[in-house]
């Protein structure tokens, strides 16, 4: 909120249109003309190009020669006879000064009666001019405070929209946070996290660049002293005028206003937010420390929906692990397997920069991707052989089996078709729908890499473990035809890591 | 120089006095109108550099005023902002603005704060348009 300064004040009240009028009525009256002085001595009527000249100087030196102790006086004004002039103010200020001077190439000058008529005139029009000007001042403030709660109610809505994304994987406290940093004219915001008992500091665009390490220091000393008081009061705390106090002494010059609410969780965990505004600001009032709470009421709900979110997360994973061990558990030569691909999928993926959300659907699709072998009979899994066209037709079944099985899960929605076209060849030879190149999910052409390497390099019922090259180099060849080669590209190229990650998760396996 | 002219069209009162006097205490000629028959008309009096609507009102609603000022030849290329209600889809809204051209949509309960600055953007840019 910028302070009104009194020139915009002139500027709304009175009007040019209404000095205008006033300026002919004495015009046409007494042959006088009107001009209205700023504070500073500059010129709002007629206009401001008067200064420079003759008359515009005598206009300033009759107001500067102003009797303090009166608003109204009359002067001599060059050899065309008396100016009158009368103070204007509102009840808090000065707002400028009238004067009614003699026109040019008139002779006319103000006599007896006439003087007191034209000072009654200036005064009624000072007056109103101030009722006006006090209107407009009334008016300002109201307006500022509608445009406040806007800008509140803004934040809610902000705040609101961020509830809704927390429901998905995020945890938007730093968003929320940010937000409310952007919005609410303060400078600085520390955290201090209910849960993991740490803080962080949040600066207004505007202040970051002039906090220095002292200045950083000053203010989290700040804040451990307001957290102190409200985590034992149990209750909000606001001080205002730091500079009044000895004790803060040691914020001077960085802020001036601190205000701290409590962040409640659970009953063992509690944190706080302190914001802080600096020197020249408006000080916090009771409306601030109800939208503060309001901030910390949604900071501790969506810390608790996070930590909810994260809990019923590990509970199905560690779940779909035990049905993939199921799974797995009726073919000796397959254990872990899946558990790898996961592992080497979701490498790859991060290795080709893939988004958040993408990510996610390969998390899933990838541990899944062989969940419908559950259907494939033992005696065919393990079939020490070669296997019959019909064997073979039934193992091939399994990614549709998957995706059909896992279809009843919406959670699992997008991860379906990572699940159903894994088997897939860039050549459009794979199966289940032999689709080609770009056609198959990039989730699916990543499962691919991960899974037929997972199956080269491990013992299976007919044929041993191949060696590391020989693995390597059978994908070589497949680059275009079965695998996309960009992918192939990044594995070949993280290879090391990829088989160190793999080592390290058969030795987890074998020792279970 | 010479202040710039902007009309602002909004059914809702306190949001018509909350953006005009903003924008007036900002050095903007500001004309206010609680319809959009009002306000096309004062948009061809006083040729605005700036046209602000509100999406939602009786009578005439935004898209119809936006699509009444790209008639004009000399509307065609004013800048508009589109004060939008938080219930209509967003990719609604883009489809029909994008064709009609140069309006920038920003969506209730807004900042007028924010709104100020967008306001300052477009007139301190040289080409007149909304981003």
């Amino acid at each position: 909120m910028e302070p009104k300064s009194e020139k915009e004040v002139i500027l709304t009240a009175p009007t040019t249109e209404a000095l205008a009028e006033l300026d002919q009525a004495l015009n046409a009256n007494f042959g006088m003309s009107l001009a209205l002085l700023k504070t500073d001595g500059e010129i709002a009527y007629p206009d401001s190009d008067l200064t420079g000249l003759p008359e515009g100087a005598s206009l300033r030196r009759l107001c500067a020669e102003m009797p303090e102790e009166s608003d109204e006086a009359s002067a001599p004004f060059g050899d065309r006879g008396e100016a009158h002039a009368v103070r204007m103010r509102n009840s808090r200020e000065l707002l400028g000064t009238l004067i009614s001077y003699p026109g040019n190439g008139k002779s006319a000058s103000t006599v007896g009666s006439e003087k007191p008529r034209v000072f009654g005139i200036l005064r009624a029009f000072a007056s109103m001019a101030a009722e006006v000007s006090a209107k407009e001042v009334a008016l300002d403030s109201l307006t500022e405070e509608l445009a406040r709660r806007y800008e509140d109610l803004t934040l809610v809505y902000e705040l609101a929209g961020y509830m809704e994304i927390s429901k998905g994987v995020g945890f938007p406290v730093d968003a929320i946070l940010e937000t409310a940093v952007e919005h609410l004219e303060i400078d600085v915001l520390i955290v201090f996290s209910p849960l993991t008992k740490r803080r962080k500091m949040y600066c207004a665009s505007g202040s970051a660049d002039r906090l220095g390490r002292a200045e950083r220091a000053a203010l989290y000393k700040l804040e451990s002293h307001a957290r102190t008081a409200v985590l034992d009061g149990g209750r909000h705390l606001v001080i205002n005028n730091l500079h009044e106090e000895r004790c803060f002494s040691y914020v001077s010059g960085i802020c001036s206003h601190v205000l701290s609410v409590p962040v409640h969780v659970s009953e063992e965990e509690v944190g706080a937010i302190t914001v802080v505004r600096s020197c020249g600001k408006e000080r916090f009032f009771m409306g601030d420390v109800k939208l503060i709470s309001a901030l910390a009421k949604q900071v501790a709900i969506v810390t608790r929906n996070a930590r909810l979110f994260r809990e019923v997360r590990s509970l199905f994973l560690n779940l779909v692990k035990s049905l993939i061990s199921i799974v797995e558990a009726k073919h000796k030569y397959t254990k872990g397997h899946s558990e790898r691909v996961h592992i080497i999928s979701c490498f790859l993926g991060k290795q080709l920069g893939l988004k958040k959300n993408a990510r996610e659907v390969l998390h899933w699709a990838s541990l899944f991707h062989d969940v419908g072998k559950i259907s494939v009979p033992d005696a065919v899994l393990n079939k020490p052989g070669k296997l019959t066209e019909e064997e073979f037709a039934t193992i091939k079944q399994h990614p549709v089996v998957g995706y059909n099985v896992l279809s009843h899960i919406e959670q699992l929605h997008d991860a379906l078709p990572g699940i159903r076209h894994h088997h897939e060849k860039l050549d459009g030879s794979g199966y289940p729908d032999g689709l080609e190149g770009n056609d198959i999910p990039l989730a699916a052409r990543i499962i691919a890499v991960a899974d037929v390497y997972d199956a080269l390099t491990s013992t299976r019922s007919y044929r041993p473990a191949m060696p590391t090259d020989k693995a390597l180099k059978i994908m070589c060849e497949g680059s275009g035809k079965h695998f996309d080669p960009r992918v192939l590209q990044v594995f070949l190229r993280k290879h090391d890591e990829v088989a160190r990650m793999i080592d390290s998760a058969r030795a987890t396996a074998a020792a279970v | 120089m010479t202040s710039r002219t902007i009309v602002v069209i909004d059914d809702e009162p306190h949001i018509r006095h909350v953006i005009g006097r903003k924008l007036q205490r900002a050095g903007y000629r500001v004309h206010t109108a609680s319809d959009g028959a009002e306000g096309l008309e004062l948009a061809r009096e006083f040729r605005p550099d700036l046209l602000i609507t509100d999406l939602q009102m009786p009578n005439m609603d935004g898209f119809k005023v936006c699509t009444v000022c790209r008639e004009d030849p000399q509307m065609r290329n004013l800048p508009i902002i589109l004060v939008t209600g938080s219930v209509i889809t967003t990719a609604d809204i883009r489809s029909k603005t994008d064709v009609l051209g140069n309006i920038l949509c920003i969506s209730k309960p807004f900042s007028p704060r924010k709104l100020l600055q967008k306001v300052k953007d477009i007139m301190d840019s040289g080409n007149r348009r909304v981003n």
